[in-house]
């Protein structure tokens, strides 16, 4: 009887073990069907009433110890706008990549609005309109944007970055509010290491070599010990030979630095301080860059201005108090010349911006939604948070408040700024200054703001382009092997395993990986750019 | 008599089928517990195979793989006439079989040897040691071999006393693929010995004996009895490993490689990871994916052959 009777729950327990892991897959979430908004009497747009549920997926931080959700500043979002907001999360680091997002696509089930950057997807925000991902915004944004509209407007040269070469309008932009914001990273040194040798801080390549070697001297394993691969693509220290690793314009013409003549002498300086250790000998992967810069065994790089320069700043303030890292201009060749290339970025940034997808079934909603970030409501919501709570209102200047900047739990300043807005991250809004003048509590990040802000970088970029789907998957398909080359052989050139005497066999070698069809389709995407 | 004849083999069938049913009824839990498993084959190994078509088209997840247009074979030609078509597949091939002739060979050693030793205590320590390896995570053990392989490390250190220079091994292509062999050995060695160790308690003990007596050396035994006593194991092995030639898995070269190293250890799949990572390109990596798998299938079926006119063992 026992026997039998344990095989029936044997069976029963496989059944079900068997039924459940075909239902493994199920469990969608509903969507709500708009039902009308209903705008304030008073004749304001918000809060509105209605409904209607937006779901928005994107817009996370990267420290996501707080999710959208539960902080205060989702909640005063909603509250503000007067929508329900269901936020759907990528997975913890891949906003922005493609990764996220090409699994969101192939799932099917797009929300209503996707807050990230599709301006860096491969074909770029055009093939994700093609491809009947999000809508074009202009008739949209005419009847239910008037902030966004206005300011566009009023600066006409946002304007251009923002909208297509045929005059499209597709996303809600990240926009910086003042030049002063466009600039967070450059190099920095130890003036305190500096002063004890009677040094001053270095402008010029031969004023870098002296530091530099004096800074071996006294001990230093790695005198510059910077992340090679990212940086010169902005050009920080090739900038001061007048090219830099990646395309640039020059009157009207598109460059690739590495065809340059000027690059072979950029590169040989790099390696004259290589082969004398003044340059990190792992510059190709740079491990324990928070050690090696409290240990001073690295005295100068390249830093972000708040999580480089201020966190470490912070950290030694008790330790050592004489620690002085300092921003410095970005070098140059001759003394006075003003440094080409820089780290300044375009005011028009494509991370987190607010794209309105095909499945969304209240396109009122959803612009009005984000067209609120721009409203003078939602602009004070993003940069300083709660008022009250985050920021008060000090003759009319808004004041962060003990909260954000000496936080009774003990969180940084760049932590806790994350709960209650969006200023030192990125959204569909535009940034304040006031928001920086406050963040950057050091000296020499004040300093830093405005020494490397004088390039003249933002003549010389490639602008906001785009570019066709065959355009974009032929550029793609030879830059992957132009740049692996590039990599492997320009990291040879410095570490001496190539000579330098090869340089010209290198130039030609990337002219037949199809380098110039590369520059050719860049030139006709900044032409067109210009024609907009 | 033709009405018997039918129903003899009606009887017959019906005696057929009726075993059928007797089974089924008999062991119907074991059926049972089977089915989901088969299920989970069907379903996610099976069915999605059709999706391997991507490989022929220009995939784009908005469009899915029905509304993604047809390109036929340009993705392969793509693939074939790249630059470096020669050298990812040199590479490739040059891993693969270093670790084939090192690493294959590495754990039926190891079995020989923890065979030999005499005291049970000290051979289950030995096992111990040898299999913890296995269990750390790649990505752990690659930030060791990065380590221990700097310039600063204690290899170089004891490099110097020997009157050599300091060398950060993974800085030059030449020393890429000794590295990789020989943490591979380290890694799993153990681990694979035993399926080997296993073989080796199933061969007879009285064929030891009879060897002792007739004077057979420790060495002459282990050549002529024990290696072909577990011969069918290391062919079997042998086999499913030329199964898998070409896949060269990407994720640890990528942890020890540098654009310095794309030399010698850049392979096929490293190199289609770069390309997804820039291009989003679904439809390439389906088509060269496709095409690892037809040369590994056609390896592996060659292989099973040539093993069963040699030595009768093969997989089927």
């Amino acid at each position: 009887m026992s026997r039998n009777f344990l095989k029936t729950v044997i069976f029963v327990i496989i059944l079900s073990l068997f039924v459940s892991s075909l239902l493994a897959g199920c469990g969608k979430t509903k969507k709500t069907i708009s039902n009308g908004i209903k705008y304030p009497s008073n004749g304001e747009v918000y809060p509105m009433e209605t409904d209607a549920t937006l779901s928005v997926w994107g817009m996370s931080s990267n420290s996501s110890s707080t999710s959208l959700e539960s902080s205060p500043f989702g909640k005063k979002w909603q509250e503000l706008t007067g929508v329900t907001v269901e936020f759907q999360q990528p997975m913890a680091g891949t906003n922005g990549s493609s990764e996220g997002l090409s699994l969101l696509i192939a799932s099917g089930d797009l929300p209503d609005i996707i807050i990230s950057n599709l301006y860096n997807q491969p074909g770029g925000i055009k093939k994700f309109a093609d491809d009947g991902v999000i809508i074009r915004l202009n008739e949209v944004m005419d009847k239910y944007a008037p902030n966004l509209v206005k300011y566009l407007n009023e600066n006409k040269d946002i304007d251009k970055m923002v909208k297509s070469d045929d005059g499209s309008y597709y996303m809600f932009p990240f926009i910086r509010g003042d030049e002063i914001l466009s600039v967070s990273s450059g190099p920095v040194i130890r003036k305190d290491l500096l002063d004890e040798g009677g040094l001053a801080v270095p402008e010029t390549i031969d004023e870098w070599y002296v530091a530099l070697k004096y800074f071996k001297e006294r001990g230093a394993d790695a005198p510059l010990s910077y992340d090679f691969a990212s940086w010169e693509k902005l050009g920080v220290f090739l900038g001061a030979y007048g090219v830099k690793a990646d395309f640039y314009v020059v009157d009207g013409k598109v460059k690739y630095g590495y065809l340059e003549p000027q690059m072979k002498d950029a590169l040989s300086n790099l390696k004259k301080w290589y082969d004398e250790g003044l340059l990190d000998k792992n510059f190709i992967k740079i491990g324990d860059l928070d050690s090696k810069i409290l240990t001073s065994e690295a005295c100068a790089s390249v830093l972000f201005a708040g999580s480089g320069l201020g966190k470490y700043l912070s950290a030694m303030r008790e330790k050592d108090p004489k620690f002085n890292l300092v921003p410095t201009k970005f070098p140059v060749l001759n003394k006075g010349d003003k440094p080409m290339f820089g780290t300044k970025e375009f005011r028009y940034v494509p991370n987190n911006n607010g794209f309105i997808t095909t499945a969304c079934q209240n396109v009122e909603l959803a612009a009005r939604f984000l067209d609120f970030g721009y409203s003078e409501k939602g602009h004070m919501l993003f940069n300083f948070g709660i008022e009250g709570e985050s920021y008060v209102m000090e003759d009319g200047y808004p004041r962060y408040t003990e909260l954000i900047t000496k936080n009774p739990e003990g969180l940084s300043m760049s932590n806790v700024m994350v709960k209650y807005m969006r200023a030192s991250m990125s959204g569909p809004f535009v940034q304040d200054k006031r928001y920086i003048e406050q963040y950057y509590t050091f000296e020499q990040q004040k300093d830093a703001l405005k020494l490397w802000s004088e390039t003249d970088t933002l003549k010389y970029n490639i602008p906001m382009v785009s570019f066709d789907e065959e355009q974009s998957q032929q550029l793609s398909s030879i830059m992957n092997n132009v740049k692996t080359y590039v990599d492997e052989t320009v990291f040879k050139f410095i570490m001496g395993i190539e000579p330098i005497e090869n340089y010209d066999k290198f130039v030609s070698q990337l002219k037949a990986l199809g380098i110039e069809k590369a520059i050719e389709i860049y030139q006709k995407a900044v032409e067109n750019y210009q024609n907009r | 008599m033709r009405y018997k004849k039918g129903k003899i083999i009606s009887m017959i069938a019906g005696e057929k089928s009726k075993v059928y049913i007797k089974d089924l009824k008999r062991n119907y839990s074991l059926y049972l517990m089977a089915l989901p498993i088969l299920a989970f084959y069907i379903l996610f190994h099976y069915k999605p195979m059709y999706g391997v078509i991507i490989a022929f088209k220009n995939f784009s997840p908005a469009k899915g793989v029905i509304g993604s247009e047809w390109v036929g074979i340009k993705h392969f030609i793509d693939f074939f006439c790249n630059p470096y078509f020669f050298r990812l597949m040199k590479n490739t091939l040059v891993i693969s079989l270093s670790t084939l002739v090192f690493s294959f060979p590495a754990p039926i050693i190891l079995a020989l040897l923890i065979n030999e030793i005499r005291s049970k205590w000290f051979s289950r320590i030995v096992q111990l040691i040898v299999y913890l390896p296995h269990f750390i995570s790649l990505v752990v053990v690659c930030g060791l071999i990065l380590k221990f392989t700097s310039d600063k490390s204690i290899i170089n250190d004891i490099a110097v006393l020997f009157g050599h220079e300091r060398v950060s091994f993974l800085n030059h292509p030449k020393y890429f693929v000794p590295v990789y062999v020989i943490s591979d050995i380290w890694q799993s060695a153990g681990w694979n010995s035993i399926i080997y160790l296993a073989a080796l308690t199933s061969v007879e003990q009285q064929l030891y004996e009879a060897a002792i007596i007739d004077g057979a050396s420790r060495w002459r035994q282990t050549l002529h009895i024990t290696i072909p006593g577990i011969a069918p194991t290391i062919i079997t092995m042998f086999i499913l490993r030329i199964g898998n030639m070409l896949n060269v898995g990407y994720e640890k070269i990528i942890l020890l490689y540098n654009p310095v190293t794309y030399e010698t250890a850049d392979v096929i799949s490293t190199y289609v990871y770069r390309k997804g990572l820039i291009e989003n390109s679904w439809s390439f990596s389906t088509a060269v994916g496709l095409f690892n798998s037809i040369i590994n299938f056609t390896l592996l079926i060659f292989a099973n052959r040539l093993s069963r006119k040699i030595n009768e063992i093969s997989l089927w």
